[in-house]
């Protein structure tokens, strides 16, 4: 249940914008991916699920190893492999329907239950993994769209474990946030990395010191440096990431 | 000092030129439905709207144009269902399934505006061409396909330009969940709903209000058209043999039919903005 990217190269037109890219995202941890605006951080993520497949001129090489299945090339059903990562993007984006649809929409494209009511049981146990269901026990019915933005992030995660996913990516997933919703996000993931390998692409240094178990610094497209976060904070190695974490430059 | 003065005189002058334009805008809607109302009002009785033309109906006798207003019912009605079942697959594959700079979209796109210019006479001549190569004659059936094919552009390009300023986000979070392109149907369709009631608001307009295409494909007739392969009378039809009368009763029921169309617009055009309004809450 790990990922692992092995030489990924990855070019759009002319442009090469992830260069040998290396790294072994261990299962049921934290990573935090870091890096200046620009440097690929989101492409990676990206490329993991084969989003990226939407992009135009794109060209993938090297390896991505999902549960030691390689998902590049004609690897799996790409639709079991999205279902098997979930995604939590930067802006909340609550599908147009209501609360409980867009929890259930998942389940049932991917005709997870036979009986309205599993349905119904997997719903409540999403909103509440999310800390949700309190608040929206007797609206679930209206419009995802009326929510806050704090609780429509939450009503994106719940909707991504609905599906049962085994990984969860997270690009920035709390920066469009108020602070306070933030911290709930984060704690939500701090609580779910008992179950779920998570990766997380993030702005913040600091959120990365809070929660990350790993850290990946990305800079240009590269790997600069991978490891633990306690070494990779405390005693990096390379004098780029030295530079980066002491703010020479963002 | 005189700067400030320069531009106090602009911002009025440019205020008032605004101004102008939109009370032309607006005088001309109002001397338009007067016309209509007042003229038409004399003309218009409840016998009007609900009953078949009589004998001497042309003559300024008895009789009221219900075979117009049901013929155009029939035939707006129908073309509509069919034009949103051709179109709404077509700026679905569009813009899901071809990419931004694809060829095949820019060169749909283009035809879809070329159609879009083509004068509604030549609808009508083309649509006359075919049912006679068929040997067909006038027909509800033929009405109703080329007021289809009128308003496909319309329907298209209207709900096209809706669709571009779709959220990509929505897409990704939709695909992450495991949907393939087809099963993003139904979300693409919730998001742009409001733009699909646009879309069937102009293309019913265009669609009630045609006079040119339905003249030698639907026909004219005195009764309601009872099977597909009838011909069908139209309220622009109606509007037009009326107007061209010389007797001035018969004049006034042409502005009576045009009263009857503008209120079926009118209605139609508040009860869309009702529905579009009740679909777009669970817009993003």
């Amino acid at each position: 249940m790990a990922i692992e990217v092995k030489n990924l190269n990855v070019y759009i037109k002319e442009n090469h914008i992830l260069k040998d890219v290396n790294i072994l995202f261990p299962e049921k941890q934290i990573t935090c991916i870091i890096g200046p605006s620009g440097c690929g951080k989101s492409t990676l993520l990206r490329t993991l699920n084969r989003l990226i497949d939407s992009t135009e001129h794109v060209r993938l090489e090297g390896q991505v190893l999902v549960d030691g299945v390689d998902v590049i090339g004609s690897g799996p059903e790409i639709t079991e492999l999205r279902r098997k990562i979930g995604l939590v993007s930067q802006r909340p984006c609550p599908l147009p329907m209501s609360i409980f649809d867009n929890v259930a929409y998942g389940c049932r494209i991917n005709r997870m239950y036979r009986k309205h009511r599993q349905l119904i049981w997997n719903v409540q146990k999403q909103l509440q993994a999310v800390g949700l269901w309190e608040e929206v026990r007797g609206r679930v019915r209206t419009p995802a769209s009326r929510l806050s933005i704090g609780q429509q992030q939450r009503l994106c995660l719940a909707r991504s474990l609905a599906v049962e996913p085994e990984y969860i990516l997270a690009d920035e997933a709390t920066s469009a946030l108020d602070p306070i919703s933030s911290k709930t996000v984060e704690d939500l993931f701090v609580s779910l990395k008992n179950d779920y390998t998570i990766l997380m692409v993030t702005h913040t240094l600091r959120q990365a010191l809070r929660i990350a178990d790993n850290v990946v610094f990305m800079y240009m497209g590269e790997v600069v440096e991978s490891g633990p976060a306690d070494s990779v904070f405390h005693h990096p190695q390379a004098e780029l990431t030295q530079k980066y974490l002491s703010g020479a430059f963002s | 000092m005189q700067m400030k003065h320069k531009k106090r005189v602009e911002e009025l002058v440019v205020k008032t030129l605004m101004w102008m334009a939109m009370l032309l805008v607006f005088g001309l809607v109002i001397s338009v439905v007067w016309t209509i109302f007042s003229k038409g009002f004399k003309a218009m009785s409840w016998e009007m709207v609900s009953s078949l033309p009589g004998g001497g109906f042309y003559i300024g006798k008895e009789g009221g144009f219900l075979n117009a207003i049901v013929g155009s019912l029939y035939i707006v009605g129908a073309s509509t269902v069919l034009g949103l079942l051709v179109s709404i697959p077509v700026v679905f594959y569009l813009n899901v399934y071809l990419k931004k700079s694809s060829r095949t979209a820019y060169i749909v796109r283009l035809a879809l505006d070329v159609l879009f210019g083509v004068p509604s006479i030549v609808y009508g001549a083309f649509g006359f061409t075919i049912m006679v190569y068929f040997g067909l004659r006038t027909s509800l059936l033929g009405g109703i396909l080329v007021i289809t094919l009128l308003i496909i552009p319309i329907f298209i390009r209207t709900m096209d330009e809706a669709t571009r300023n779709f959220p990509r986000e929505i897409l990704d979070a939709t695909f992450s969940l495991g949907a393939t392109k087809w099963e993003t149907l139904k979300v693409v369709v919730r998001q742009i709903a409001p733009g699909i009631a646009t879309a069937t608001l102009l293309s019913v307009g265009r669609a009630i209000g045609d006079a040119a295409s339905v003249m030698f494909t639907a026909g004219y007739t005195d009764s309601l058209p009872t099977s597909l392969s009838q011909p069908a009378a139209t309220l622009p039809l109606a509007v037009f043999f009326q107007l061209s009368s010389p007797i001035p009763e018969v004049v006034d029921r042409a502005y009576a039919a045009a009263l009857v169309l503008t209120v079926i617009v009118l209605v139609l055009s508040i009860g869309g903005r009702l529905v579009t309004h009740r679909f777009s809450k669970n817009k993003l």
